[in-house]
């Protein structure tokens, strides 16, 4: 009789495992594929972690023609198994580089892939001898690359030379302090390749009085190019336990402004006292991922776009409400076309309205 | 188009080999093996009484995961395990109260050379009732409400550099003991499994960023329904319990199995440990029923 019991327990737990059972030996579709590490492993490792997770296929085909299948065809004829480790390094280069999105490197032992043509096959619009001119040599650091000065007719200067470092609230008060009886501030954030959109945000809560709306963002819920989640809202709220900027603010911008650079001028774009100044930013609108490919190189590429209040990209980057290039004479002279520019708005809008 | 090796046939074919083998444990020896008096190495408690084992392990530590990447990582785990039966109150049913806890750690390597940390901890409740019960063997059956979660830091892929997996589960736990004897040495195996069947898991959504979750309060969508078909977990120990003088010693095996394809990816983490420990049976008067 016992044995029986026992028997019978015996089936009874298998019939309860056979669910279990099944989902472990169900799975026979190739969703979860190991490659290996040989050239065309490599290869076609990149190009399935691209075409499952990158998030800007639709727009790149829209704007630059890319077309991934393609891109598959054209680049898998360069593959041999008995190519150099080298090569290979270039070839995978090229192809992710024709996507022209500065969030997507490929990083190895000899070299960082990148195509960074959306800012070299732009012009400069800065010269970096020219700021540290204009700032002097008495300037006030408020921050890790965040320095200011006054200008002797009344405008202060504020530089933000990237967003990695973090952000004193304590500075800024006392920055605001100093500046409180300046007509207006110029933000020069012209070359800043972007950082911690935390700060970035932080900075931003600053300028602003009211809870403003600024954009949306989503994120790839699936593997398909056209798989995203729902838009989210982005509100940017005033920042409500610090000094605030209310006075005009002149932005200024030019291809170098990248990634969380190009989100806050997205961001400030949208304030009713900021005017942007100079040229598009560089784009990098895409929160960034990062995977590793058999050989241990690992990529990065953008996962989770973000869109202006219009429900457009800013990946491609963001105009500025006033264009403006550097005159090559000016900067012969030693004079920041766009320093000079802005003070001239601020002094039209403020002093001379 | 691409090569590929598919690495779930193997891997489903291990779980399989895995399942059959704990089954045959735990059935098998109750039916060959002959029957001893009691007077052997391992008795269910008595009412009033709880049995406490402890162990330390050393092991290994396999984990497959898809996040992002498809990766696979081993390395070597170290486990603290504590394992409790609590006596049966004399003609209650679902009487034995039965208990696991246990930590696991370990730093597992990629194909590619990476690392990642990774650390679980897991708690287990059974009440059990005692479907078998001959001078040989013991077989307890009964429902059981898990606990566990495991934490991934993985620096190399994507911007979720920690993760998190685990279960809240109700499911079952089976024990079995089966007393031998070598030459007129007492010795027991004890074979137990713990495998959820219902319950909630942890996962972010395919390409759903943290920062995401965080910024737009989706916690909620972290939280999945689980149950055996797409998230599959098993806990399994064979001891073998050596008494000797002031208690007994157990040696033991453990596997830690935790499968799921939630939010739109694969994990797999196995932990195998080498256990050894002690056991200490505690008969008191006082001791809460």
């Amino acid at each position: 009789m016992k044995r029986f019991r026992l028997y019978l327990a015996s089936v009874l737990l298998m019939a309860l495992m056979v669910p279990s059972i099944l989902s472990c030996t169900r799975n026979s579709d190739d969703d979860y594929a190991e490659f290996i590490n040989t050239p065309r492993g490599v290869f076609s490792a990149l190009w399935t972690i691209m075409d499952k997770h990158y998030c800007f296929f639709d727009l790149k085909q829209k704007e630059l023609g890319v077309d991934w299948n393609a891109v598959y065809n054209k680049y898998s004829v360069s593959i041999s198994d008995n190519m150099s480790s080298r090569a290979l390094f270039e070839v995978l280069c090229s192809m992710i580089g024709e996507l022209r999105d500065g969030h997507v490197n490929l990083y190895s032992q000899y070299d960082m892939g990148r195509n960074w043509s959306w800012k070299t096959d732009y012009p400069d619009n800065f010269s970096e001898d020219l700021q540290r001119a204009y700032l002097g040599k008495d300037y006030i650091i408020a921050g890790e690359d965040i320095s200011y000065r006054l200008f002797t007719d009344n405008i202060g200067y504020l530089v933000i030379k990237s967003f990695l470092g973090g952000v004193s609230d304590s500075r800024f008060n006392s920055m605001f302090n100093t500046l409180a009886l300046c007509n207006g501030l110029i933000i020069d954030v012209r070359d800043n390749g972007g950082g911690n959109t935390l700060y970035s945000d932080q900075i931003a809560s600053k300028f602003t009085e009211e809870r403003v709306l600024t954009g949306y963002s989503c994120y790839k819920n699936g593997p398909g190019h056209n798989d995203f989640s729902d838009l989210e809202e982005n509100w940017l709220e005033p920042d409500r336990y610090n000094l605030r900027w209310v006075k005009p603010v002149i932005l200024l911008t030019n291809r170098g402004c990248f990634s969380s650079t190009n989100d806050f001028v997205n961001i400030m774009k949208n304030l009713p006292n900021v005017t942007v100044l100079g040229d598009s930013t560089g784009g990098g609108g895409g929160f960034p991922f990062t995977s590793e490919l058999p050989n241990g190189w690992v990529v990065r590429f953008s996962s989770a776009p973000t869109f202006d209040v219009s429900k457009q990209h800013i990946e491609m980057g963001i105009a500025p409400d006033i264009r403006l290039d550097m005159d090559e004479d000016d900067v012969k002279a030693g004079i920041d076309t766009y320093i000079e520019y802005a003070r001239k708005l601020i002094n039209d809008q403020i002093v001379n309205p | 188009m691409m090569k590929k090796t598919i690495f779930l046939t193997t891997d489903s074919s291990l779980c399989s080999r895995i399942l059959s083998v704990l089954f045959c444990l735990v059935f098998l020896p109750a039916l060959v093996l002959p029957a001893v008096g009691q007077s052997s190495a391992w008795n269910l408690p008595e009412h009033k009484e709880r049995i406490n084992a402890f162990s330390v392990g050393l092991g290994n530590t396999w984990e497959r995961e898809t996040y992002i990447s498809e990766l696979s990582y081993s390395g070597l785990t170290g486990s603290l395990q504590w394992d409790s039966w609590k006596g049966a109150v004399p003609d209650g049913k679902l009487g034995y109260g039965r208990t696991h806890a246990s930590v696991l750690f370990g730093r597992p390597e990629s194909t590619v050379g990476s690392r990642i940390l990774y650390a679980s901890v897991d708690y287990f409740y059974s009440r059990e009732w005692s479907v078998v019960h001959t001078e040989s063997s013991d077989l307890l059956l009964g429902p059981s409400a898990m606990f566990k979660l495991c934490g991934l830091y993985d620096m190399s892929n994507s911007n979720n550099t920690a993760t998190g997996d685990g279960y809240l589960s109700l499911g079952l736990c089976v024990d079995y003991i089966g007393r031998f004897k070598i030459r007129e040495y007492p010795l027991a195996v004890q074979v137990n499994m713990f495998s959820p069947l219902i319950g909630i898991a942890p996962a972010p959504n395919y390409d759903q960023p943290y920062w995401f979750v965080y910024k737009y309060n989706q916690y909620a969508s972290l939280i999945h329904f689980a149950w055996a078909g797409n998230c599959f977990a098993l806990n399994g120990q064979v001891n073998v319990i050596c008494p000797v003088r002031g208690g007994s010693i157990r040696v033991g095996y453990n596997l830690d199995y935790l499968g799921n394809k939630l939010g739109g990816h694969l994990t797999r983490l196995t932990d195998t440990c080498f256990t050894i420990g002690f056991v200490h049976r505690l008969t008191k008067k006082n001791l809460r029923q």
